[in-house]
This record gives structure tokens, sequence and C-alpha cells, in this order.
């Protein structure tokens, strides 16, 4: 099967069957192919250690930038939903609670947005240069 | 008041390929998809080719992907369904021409998991003898009509057309939740194939389908335990 007709087929079911399994299905998959990409990237900056200090220093510079912090963001959220998503499956699996998957579900969501947000109260005045009160007062 | 019908068209032989043809059919209080899709081949359109048998949802024959959904056309009224239908044939299965398509896939599934009775010891000299309880267990799968909604719906059998599907799970489980059934071991070796329940992504459309109201999702589940508690006794507490 070529991948573009994989992708037009996948996007056929999502339009097909717009029920809620079908969303978070389709979401863990993509956030499982984004989180390949970023062990790759990830395995890139730290195996620069093995070329020294200077290359190391080199490549945490590149990935300390805004663009990175925000992408840092993303990659959180990507995670937590990969996580959280995965865990109530295995719940779901595990406890024969199949009957209930909607409120497994908005237990799901409802766990995902409160780490969200608290991944953003901390990640985004870091990522927008604003020094948290704390530190700054500090140093 | 007057609805369209967007039907999905597909004649091998014609050459024009696959297309959506538009029809108005004239509703009235009551009236179903199947009897608008009769009123198009009876007035309109006499080409126009679809499964049928019992008009009341009982023979599995005439599942279809109506608005939206994979439904029975003949337990879905019209009026639910607002001023355009569209109408398309089950997923999954190659199609033979317009919304019929060939069930053989779906078939061969369920034949693999063996959907008859196995005795467990040589036939009594009457009839099985099965408590209320051991009849009750059943209750929750016995009902499937066969329509193949829950297949078409199914991301995963459109990765893999060996996947067994919905259907034939629920119907392993129908057998190894029975009390006169022998064959619990050879079930549970089809099941945990690799084309079997571990395929399985949890995505529930089937259960949200199922004209039934059956859970395939929930006997997928079930099986699963129940392959995980054979290969490793000490996972017993997980079976229900
Ligand atoms: S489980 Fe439900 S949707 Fe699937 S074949 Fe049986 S009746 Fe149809
Ligand atoms: S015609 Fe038999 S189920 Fe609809």
């Amino acid at each position: 099967m070529n991948i573009l007709k994989l992708f037009k087929g996948t996007a056929e079911e999502v339009r097909l069957n717009p029920n809620i399994g079908t969303f978070s299905w389709f979401l863990h998959r993509i956030s499982g192919v984004l989180l390949l990409i970023y062990l790759f990237i990830h395995l890139w900056v730290l195996g620069s250690a093995q070329s020294g200090t200077a290359a190391f220093d080199a490549r945490l510079r590149m990935v300390q930038s805004p663009l990175f912090h925000f992408l840092e963001i993303g990659l959180v959220f990507v995670i937590f939903y990969h996580m959280i998503n995965g865990l109530s499956i295995t719940v779901m699996d595990f406890f024969n609670l199949s009957a209930r998957h909607k409120t497994l579900v908005t237990v799901s969501v409802t766990i995902f947005a409160v780490v969200a947000i608290i991944a953003l109260s901390i990640m985004l005045p870091r990522a927008l240069h604003i020094p948290s009160g704390g530190t700054h007062a500090i140093s | 008041m007057a609805v369209t019908f967007r039907v999905f068209r597909y004649d091998p032989d014609n050459g024009k390929g696959p297309h959506f043809q538009d029809y108005q059919v004239q509703n009235e209080k009551g009236m179903t998809v199947l009897e608008g899709i009769f009123w198009i081949m009876e007035n309109a359109d006499p080409t126009l080719a679809f499964r049928c048998a019992c008009r009341a949802a009982i023979c599995g024959s005439d599942a279809m992907h109506i608005n939206g959904k994979y439904r029975l056309a003949c337990k879905t009224q019209i009026d639910k369904l607002g001023s355009t239908i569209t109408i398309r044939p089950l997923a999954h299965l190659p199609v033979q021409k317009d919304l019929v398509v060939d069930m053989q896939p779906f078939f061969d599934n369920y034949k693999a998991i063996k959907p008859y009775l196995v005795p467990k010891e040589e036939p009594p000299e009457k009839e099985y003898l099965q408590s209320p309880e051991e009849r009750r267990k059943l209750d929750h799968h016995i009902d499937c009509i066969l329509c193949g909604a829950c297949y078409g719906s199914c991301p995963v059998a459109y990765g893999d057309p060996k996947y067994l599907g919905p259907h034939a799970i629920l119907k392993a489980l129908r057998f190894v939740d029975d009390s006169r059934d022998g064959a619990t071991k050879e079930r549970l070796a089809v099941v945990a194939s690799e084309f079997g329940v571990f395929r399985c992504h949890t995505i529930f459309n089937c259960k949200e389908v199922c004209p039934k109201d059956l859970n395939p999702t929930g006997a997928i589940t079930r099986l699963k335990n129940k392959v995980l508690a054979e290969k490793f006794p000490i996972l017993k507490f997980l079976v229900r």
C-alpha cells in the first residue's frame, strides 16, 4: 500500500466515522509519529556530546531558541495526549470498562486539560522570555 | 416533503466509474430509507442495485453508510435525516454494483472462528441442559444479525482485510461463553493470532454503529483478558 493511498484512506475513515473513538485513534497515531520524530531530534542533540563539550554546547544553544521553546510546549502536549489516551485504553481493557468508554474519555480529557494548563503556565512565560517572579528576584 | 437521495453508483460494465447520483424522493411520515430506495428503483431508475430481504431489521442485508453513519436502511426513518440523504455501500468490501458489496471476505473471517457449537462431550439423549444463569451470559452476543455495519466502520479492517473483524470476534466470545461448548482452546488460539483481538485499536466504532446495540469492542476486551489469563494463570483475576 503506498503512503499517499494510506493517508487518503485514513482521512476517509475519519470522515465516514465521525465518532469520538475515531478522533482519539487518529490523534494517537499522529502523536505517536510526532514522538518518533522527536526521538530522533533528541538523540541528535544528545549524540553530539560524543564529539566534545563545544559541539554539545553548540547544539544545546541551537535548541534554546524561542522556536524550540514553542515546539517544546507542543511536545509536552503530544506526550500527555499519547500517554493519557494510552493509559485510558489500557485501563478500559484490563477492567472491562468498554460499556463506559465515554465516561473514560471525559475523565481523560479533563486530566489532559489540567496538565495542559499547568504546562502552559510554566512554559509559556519562558518561551516568551517573561522572567517568572521567583527566580528573577533571586538572580 | 421531497428529499434528495444522493446515492453511490458503480457499474463495472458501463465504464463510468464510481460516482454519486441524485434522486428526488417524496417523503411520507414513517417512511424508511429502504422504502425510499425502493421508490427510486420502481419509479426513477430500475438499474439501481441494493440488497434487502426482511425490511424489519432482522436479516442484516441492508447495512450501508447513511449520512455519517453505518446503519440499516430499513431501520432508519427519512424524517430523522434532513433534506439530503447520502448513501454509500459498506466499506472494506469490494463493491460489485452500486450498493451491493461482495460479503465473501466478511464471511471468510467469520468462518475462521468456527461459528457453530462444538459439543464438549457426547451429545445427551434429549436436549442440552443449561441453567438460566448460563443462558443469560449469551444475551450480550446472540442478537448479532451479521449485517456488517461494524466491519464497515472499523479502521483496522480498512488497514488489513485479514483482520477477523468485530463480528467474528463477537461470535467467538458467544461460543466461549457457552456452557455447552468445548472448543474454547481452539477459538482462543484463533482470536489470539496475528489477525485477532490484539489488532484492535479500541476505536469503538463497532459499538457506535451496531443496529442491535451490541458491544463488539467489549467482546474483544474480554477475549484479550481470557487469552492473557490462559497464557499467564496469575492474571486469572482479569477474567470476568
Ligand atoms: S455486531 Fe452488530 S453491527 Fe456487527 S454484524 Fe452483528 S449486528 Fe451488525
Ligand atoms: S432488510 Fe433485513 S435488516 Fe434491513
